[in-house]
């Protein structure tokens, strides 16, 4: 795929306006693609932070057996918060960030499709989670029925319940309006030549994503409206008293979660398609594959979701659907695992930091599917549900899977947004010390599952003693490396070597991004670009 | 290939119709699945 | 060192990693003390072989291509190749041939699981924030199991106490589930509050307790011991300290146990003094019995 352009990317003085506003007004009235994306990247970095905070005291609780720090209730509370933070604060606006900032670059379109809805759709975020934190101070304290807010359970939460729901509808609105400026701008402002199947996989990847958050948000705060009226307005949704049921709920709830976890990785599974054929210098093995593969977990994700609940009281045949359909999703993700180990094998490896990052993906997020595998068989889940396996196997495909994925696109793509390569030494410091604890901080907790721990649990029998004080040891490592990446981004902002248009001279990578200055010009592609 | 004010305005409002079509899905999926809990409740 | 020599290192690597989750360090999933723990765990280790097997061939595809495709080692890339058909074909019907070989053992032992006829005893338990209950319907005997004092003086913040001071900490209660060896137990589990779920590794099942529902397990305890799992649904603040404890005595030593207990009622006037379960007794009607 390539572009025959001239200036296309600069930007046309005969239309220009004086340029961004200055200050603190520009950043909250811009529709600017670029600044948007921006903002959701800051956001998602210190939201990263805060749920890494909370993580760092739960694992500071489990240190040791016994109970040194915090009340359970507390405890409760910060795994609660820890998940919603990470998932709805720092992963999801993540992708989306990346979404503002390279979809448009890479379909040679000038912004997103509706530039205003996308202003809102951010500004939405720093008020929802304003709201969710600030539940911390309200009596009762914070929400402390998991992310998952099982009903009865969660209707014991006090004063912050109203305003958990509410966030939570927030975090919704602002996913559903994104997902539709995706959906929007890639289906109706691709330049003229670029058909679906020449689209960048992370394109791709990002069009089914916004497909699922589509059709699965809504389902959430359908399930949290009807535990609102619950609460508040008499209704029995899911109380059996009243003729409900909190089974329900689960499969409400896991209806938008299971196609909510594909959300969170299909965009890794792009930004990873992009990276990997750049320093192989080779292009993506079996492009048309992985778009088939894609859409098909995305269409599979669809009907597995009470895997997530085997131990419900399901009836066997149930039982057996789901056991089935998930082992199935398994075949089209090793597809994808194979395409790219194809596209390394008999390349040209280098092994810059966003290459680094997305072997460590590959490599790791693997292990995850493997531990996903593992669950899917029925029988055997009856002995790892709820138990640290399971947290085990998501951490696995989240942190070094999609969080990861995040951090390569942006060590891969933060030269095109600041125009400055940033310190790569220091970057694969902070490489090599999250790859080597984010092991010792996960991969014990598959024996602690196994041996019989449960979840969600802030003190533990003495038996589970010591890889818990493995596991506490790597998260403390793990997070405070990640300092490191703060610093590399916010040094590479102010100063560097220039970098040019193409960054990764070398590699001599593909895409209309790298047509483009580096740093990307506020208007870029005003006049689209002709692609072959 | 410069675009005309009037190239502009149609993509506009192609773009706005796409949208309100995915939000108008949206908010089915919203009513559908209380619907389903009123149903079995 | 040549290619060959690398990949079995890698291999041996990946195998020593993995070594404590297969040597019995008590860091496995237990083996168990009934047929259906027994299944459970070849089954959870034939899962596991087989992601080593694949991970040895995966994994080691990337790390050659790590080390022998470098740019630094003058490697030219082969732009050419840029799909098959046939590889595509091969690595999705091979994979799909390795689930059926592990859904078929799979589902006949959810089948096994599933099978509630014909058991020797039915004990109904209920999960209460933050204790079980338990009720022999056919025995007119029943009372809560509590975390021993010991463990919940020790769990306290700040109570001073050593847990490695406290035996069996947080996995001891005052009065455990008594049940006979070789019985085919039968367990009714319904809750008064929130969802719970009980659950004892060794006996390889666990399930729900949902309010307002009657879910059904069974297990065949074939060795008498002293069993210990814990609640595995998040229930609330002291979901941690309400663990299950299961002995499993003689045929003999049962019957005693169990007649010493009817005595025990007989004398004590009147039920235990907690509130009846609100949602099984007067919403019988509404109960559901969740039997597969």
């Amino acid at each position: 795929m390539s572009a025959a352009h001239t200036h296309a990317g600069v930007a046309d003085h005969h239309h220009e306006e004086h340029g961004p506003a200055r200050g603190v007004m520009r950043w909250l009235t811009t529709t600017n693609h670029k600044d948007i994306g921006t903002l959701y990247l800051v956001f998602s970095l210190l939201m990263f932070f805060v749920g890494g905070a909370m993580a760092l005291v739960i694992r500071a609780e489990l240190f040791q057996p016994g109970l040194q720090l915090v009340d359970p209730g507390f405890f409760n509370t910060m795994a609660t918060m820890h998940a919603l933070v990470m998932i709805f604060g720092a992963v999801m606006p993540a992708f989306v960030g990346l979404a503002n900032w390279m979809i448009p670059l890479m379909i040679g379109a000038p912004d997103m499709a509706l530039p205003r809805m996308n202003n809102f759709s951010f500004w939405i975020l720093p008020f929802a989670f304003t709201l969710l934190l600030a539940t911390l101070f309200v009596p009762g304290g914070g929400p402390a029925g998991g992310w998952t807010m099982y009903p009865p359970l969660v209707l014991q939460t006090g004063d912050a319940f109203p305003m958990l729901i509410f966030a939570v509808h927030m975090m919704g609105a602002s996913s559903i309006m994104g997902a539709i400026n995706v959906i929007v701008t890639i289906m109706n402002m691709r330049a003229p030549g670029m058909t679906l199947l020449k689209m960048p996989l992370f394109v791709w990847t990002w069009l089914i994503t916004a497909y699922l958050l589509i059709a699965v948000m809504p389902v959430l705060a359908g399930a949290v409206t009807m535990l609102l009226t619950d609460h508040y307005f008499d209704t029995s949704f899911f109380n059996a008293a009243g003729g409900g049921d909190p089974v329900m709920f689960q499969h409400i709830f896991w209806f938008f979660g299971h196609p909510e976890v594909y959300i969170m990785i299909l965009p890794a599974f792009g930004i990873v398609s992009e990276i990997i054929p750049t320093f192989a210098r080779k292009p993506l093995f079996g492009y048309d594959s992985m778009v088939y593969a894609t859409a098909s977990i995305a269409f599979l994700s669809f009907i597995v979701w009470a895997h997530h609940m085997f131990t419900v009281g399901m009836p066997l045949a149930g039982q057996l659907f789901f056991m089935l359909a998930t082992m199935l999703i398994a075949v089209p993700t090793g597809v994808k695992v194979f395409n790219w180990t194809a596209t390394m094998w008999k390349g040209s490896l280098t092994f810059e930091p966003p290459m680094l990052f997305a072997l460590s993906f590959l490599f790791l997020f693997t292990i995850g599917g493997f531990s996903g595998l593992m669950l899917a068989i029925v029988p055997a889940d009856f002995q790892y549900h709820d138990t640290y396996f399971v947290v085990a196997h998501f951490h696995y495909v989240l942190v070094p899977g999609a969080v990861f994925a995040i951090m390569a696109g942006v060590y891969y793509w933060l030269p095109k947004w600041t125009g400055h390569l940033y310190d790569m030494k220091l970057a694969k410091a902070h490489f090599w010390l999250s790859t080597i604890f984010v092991n010792v901080l996960f991969f014990p907790q598959h024996f602690l599952g196994l041996a019989g721990m449960p979840r969600r649990i802030p003190d533990y029998s003495t038996q589970f003693a010591d890889w818990n004080l493995i596991s506490s040891i790597g998260a403390f490592g793990f997070g405070f490396s990640q300092l490191l990446f703060a610093y590399i981004i916010w040094k590479s902002a102010r100063s560097g070597v220039k970098a040019t248009d193409a960054v990764w001279l070398g590699a001599k990578p593909r895409g209309l991004e790298w047509t483009v200055p580096s740093p990307a010009p506020y208007h870029t592609f005003d006049v689209a670009p002709e692609v072959k | 290939m410069t675009q005309s004010q009037d190239d502009r305005d149609d993509r506009t409002r192609r773009n706005r119709r796409t949208a309100l079509l995915l939000a108008a899905l949206a908010i089915a999926f919203y009513l559908g699945f209380i619907a389903l809990g009123a149903i079995n409740s | 060192m040549s290619n060959v020599l690398k990949q079995t290192v890698v291999a041996a690597a990946a195998l020593l990693v993995t070594m404590p989750a297969i040597a019995a360090w008590d860091l496995n999933m237990p083996v168990g003390v009934t047929e259906i723990s027994r299944d459970v765990h070849r089954l959870h280790m034939l899962i596991f072989w087989i992601s080593v097997a694949i991970a040895v061939v995966v994994f080691g595809a990337m790390l050659y291509s790590i080390v022998n495709f470098r740019k630094s080692r003058g490697a030219v890339a082969d732009v050419g190749m840029t799909h098959s058909t046939k590889a595509e074909i091969v690595w999705t019907v091979i994979p799909i041939g390795i689930l059926v070989g592990m859904a078929i053992p799979a589902a006949e032992t959810l089948v096994k699981i599933e099978d509630t006829r014909e058991s020797d005893l039915t004990v109904k338990v209920t999960g209460y924030q933050w204790k079980w209950h338990y009720d022999y319907l056919d025995d007119n005997v029943a009372f809560f199991s509590t975390l021993t004092d010991s463990s919940d003086a020790a769990r306290r913040l700040d109570s001073g106490v050593d847990p490695s001071t406290v035996e069996n900490y947080l996995l001891d209660v005052d009065n455990p589930l008594v049940v006979p060896v070789d019985a085919k137990v039968r367990l009714l589990l319904t809750a008064n509050d929130v969802i719970h779920a009980w659950w004892v590794p060794e006996f390889g099942m666990k399930k729900d307790a949902i309010p307002g529902f009657v879910n059904e397990m069974w297990f065949r305890a074939e060795a008498p011991g002293v069993y210990r799992g814990q609640c595995a649904e998040l229930c609330g603040r002291d979901h941690g300290f309400m663990p299950v404890v299961v002995e499993v005595k003689s045929q003999e030593d049962f019957a005693a146990w169990l007649a010493a207990q009817q005595e025990a009622s007989v004398a004590a006037a009147g039920p235990p003094a907690v509130p009846a379960d609100a949602a099984s007794d007067s919403n019988a009607a509404s109960i559901v019995a969740q039997a597969e």
